[in-house]
């Protein structure tokens, strides 16, 4: 019995230890080689390097300035929608959800071809404008964002707290920003995230649309340096975790909330 | 004219009528609960009383006023869910005050109102607790004290004791009875469990297929039941199946004795019938006693089983191939039979009933029985 126990926490701890290597393994080989600019010595000069180029921060500052339209314009869209139908349609919830998963079968150059031809001509001549990279984003993060807010609406029982709140005479202002968005504060925050993710290192759209974003930076750079792209990706895996690790903590503290990456608890 | 009416209210989810020209009265102040079994309709008529469904036709009056398309926050009712429905983000004081701000009641008097409710329901300490720090038990005292605190014109319960033990169960009943007095208020209830309907209630509304079957005090629903499916619903009924001799005299052949009834008999002569006594009507009959009292019904038979039960005891007879059940209370000289030992027993002649016609559900005496028999 003993001895079982103890081969069992054993193969734990094996599988455990198997996959923190397979994870980090190829993460501090990247690391180790952006600290090989310089020849002979471990140095941050790769990321000097990057910090340097005022094409970095430009493209950057750009990416950023789009993740928060995308994350305002598509929480606007879809928050009242994923309500809508949790709500009053949930009939409707499978084809929604089939709609979520669209992003992921049609590939993005399809997507940024589609918004071209119909929007290079009147009488809606949109291309050159920023507004149609955010539809375009908000198309792109419509999975995570949707997921992300449908979980949390499944898992606060929004039909019975609804009836709760109208049994109590609220309207339907009162029952949005009183009990459903503080209740959904971990999905909106996951949802936030997840998108600002996806549109920082979003290339295709913005490659075909013409906009100087952080994605066709990145593989522009890689396609002509060596050590800066593996700076960039130590850089952009800490923006990732980053965010994360802000999730847990603005999420900490909210009465019953759990943490939410990508719909799942 | 009642507190809450229901007029010939129907109601259809597409072709499916749930609810069926359904009528009611509750009286201002009265515990009224919907007893019945799953799908028969309770629920969706709560609902459309608290405004949450739309009735397909018909009149939900309140106070002599049509509220049948009024929404439910402009109904004035306090409705306690089945699952408590605290708000997550809002402590036990928040929560009995979301309706008292939505009402704009000054602070000073939310805040009095608040210890109050909380006194009321005697958790005075737990005001600045969240609702996953509390049990099940006293998240629904919470969630009581939120529906209440508002001053409704009624209270409507959803099942609100399904999700609790056993114990807590019977503590909450009695503490929402208690409640319910103290302040005088209308409430409809919603149960599918009889005993706790019977000790609640002042009357109770039996519910199948949609509509209700009887309309009573819980001692009227029990000892007078309107039709079979109350009778066979509510409590543990015996049934006793033969053909009517004497229908002047109320006589009845059970396995070759006679059983008289106090129940009208006439123009049922050579028919077959079913009779029905409740277990706690029987007793243990004495040879003395034999033939002395000619309002009181005596049969002999065999015992089957004796099932302790705690507070009482449920003996398990055959007559012919009739299974009785008798209820006796529990004490510590009570002697108990052995299986296949001799036994006669009586009981009054109005204890023994006719059942109603029309069709009964799983009668206690056949199914019940033989599940406890074999």
């Amino acid at each position: 019995m003993k001895n079982g126990t103890a081969t069992r926490k054993a193969m734990s701890w094996f599988w455990l230890i198997l996959g923190l290597l397979y994870f980090f393994i190829p993460l501090i080989s990247t690391f180790l080689f952006s600290l090989r600019g310089k020849k002979g010595v471990l140095s941050f000069v790769a990321y000097q390097h990057v910090f340097a180029d005022p094409k970095f921060l430009q493209s950057f500052l750009f990416s950023l300035q789009m993740s928060v339209y995308t994350i305002i314009v598509g929480l606007v869209l879809i928050v009242p929608t994923a309500i809508l139908i949790n709500l009053k349609i949930p009939k409707a919830k499978p084809i929604i959800e089939l709609f979520s998963l669209m992003p992921f079968v049609i590939p993005p150059v399809v997507l940024a071809f589609g918004l071209i031809k119909f929007y290079a001509n009147p009488p809606l001549t949109l291309v050159s404008s920023p507004a149609l990279l955010v539809a375009g984003y908000v198309v792109i993060s419509f999975p995570y964002i949707y997921r992300s807010i449908d979980t949390g609406l499944t898992s606060m029982d929004l039909k019975v707290l609804t009836e709760a709140a109208q049994s109590l005479g609220a309207g339907w202002l009162s029952i949005l920003f009183k009990i459903i968005l503080p209740n959904l504060r971990t999905a909106l925050l996951s949802a936030t995230f997840l998108t600002f993710a996806t549109v920082i290192g979003e290339l295709t759209l913005a490659v075909l649309l013409a906009w100087p974003a952080f994605g066709p930076y990145m593989a522009h750079v890689g396609r002509d340096l060596a050590y800066e792209p593996a700076a960039l990706a130590i850089l952009s895996f800490m923006m990732t975790w980053g965010s994360i690790s802000l999730i847990q903590f603005l999420s900490h503290g909210i009465p019953g909330a759990k943490s939410e990456i990508g719909g799942l608890h | 004219m009642g507190f809450i009416e229901l007029h010939e209210v129907t109601k259809s989810f597409g072709n499916n009528t749930v609810i069926k020209n359904l009528s009611l009265s509750v009286e201002e102040g009265s515990f009224l609960s919907f007893l019945g079994g799953s799908g028969c309709g309770k629920t969706t008529t709560l609902r459309m009383i608290a405004g949450f469904e739309i009735p397909t036709a018909g009149q939900i009056l309140i106070e002599g006023k049509d509220v049948s398309r009024v929404p439910p926050a402009k109904r004035n009712l306090g409705m306690v869910f089945q699952n408590y429905a605290l708000f997550p983000n809002m402590t036990v004081r928040k929560n009995i005050a979301f309706g008292l701000k939505i009402a704009k009641i000054t602070k000073q008097e939310i805040h009095k109102r608040v210890d109050e409710m909380l006194a009321l329901i005697h958790m005075e300490s737990y005001g600045d607790r969240y609702p996953h720090q509390l049990s099940g038990g006293q998240q629904q005292r919470v969630a009581l004290a939120r529906a209440i605190a508002v001053r409704p014109k009624a209270l409507l319960l959803d099942e609100p004791l399904s999700a609790l033990d056993a114990k807590i169960r019977v503590q909450l009943r009695d503490d929402i009875r208690n409640i319910q007095q103290e302040l005088g208020i209308t409430t409809i209830y919603v149960t599918h469990d009889q005993e706790e309907a019977m000790s609640i209630s002042d009357r109770i509304a039996v519910m199948r297929n949609g509509r209700i079957e009887q309309t009573g005090t819980p001692f009227e629903i029990y000892n007078n039941p309107a039709t079979s499916y109350v009778a066979s619903f509510i409590g543990t009924l015996n049934l006793l199946e033969g053909p009517v001799v004497d229908a002047a005299r109320g006589t009845v052949e059970l396995n070759g004795t006679m059983v008289r009834t106090v129940s009208d008999l006439r123009g049922l002569e050579g028919k077959k019938v079913k009779l029905t006594v409740r277990p706690e009507a029987l007793s243990v009959a004495r040879d003395a006693d034999a033939g002395s009292y000619p309002d009181v019904n005596t049969i002999a038979g065999t015992v089957e089983m004796v099932k302790f039960l705690g507070s009482t005891v449920r003996f398990v007879m055959k007559f012919g191939e009739t299974f009785m059940f008798m209820d006796r209370f529990n004490n510590s000289q009570l002697v108990l039979p052995k299986k296949g030992d001799p036994i006669r027993v009586s009981f009054a002649i109005d204890a023994c009933r006719l059942l109603p016609e029309g069709d009964a559900i799983a009668m206690p005496g056949s199914g019940d029985v033989e599940e406890m028999v074999h």
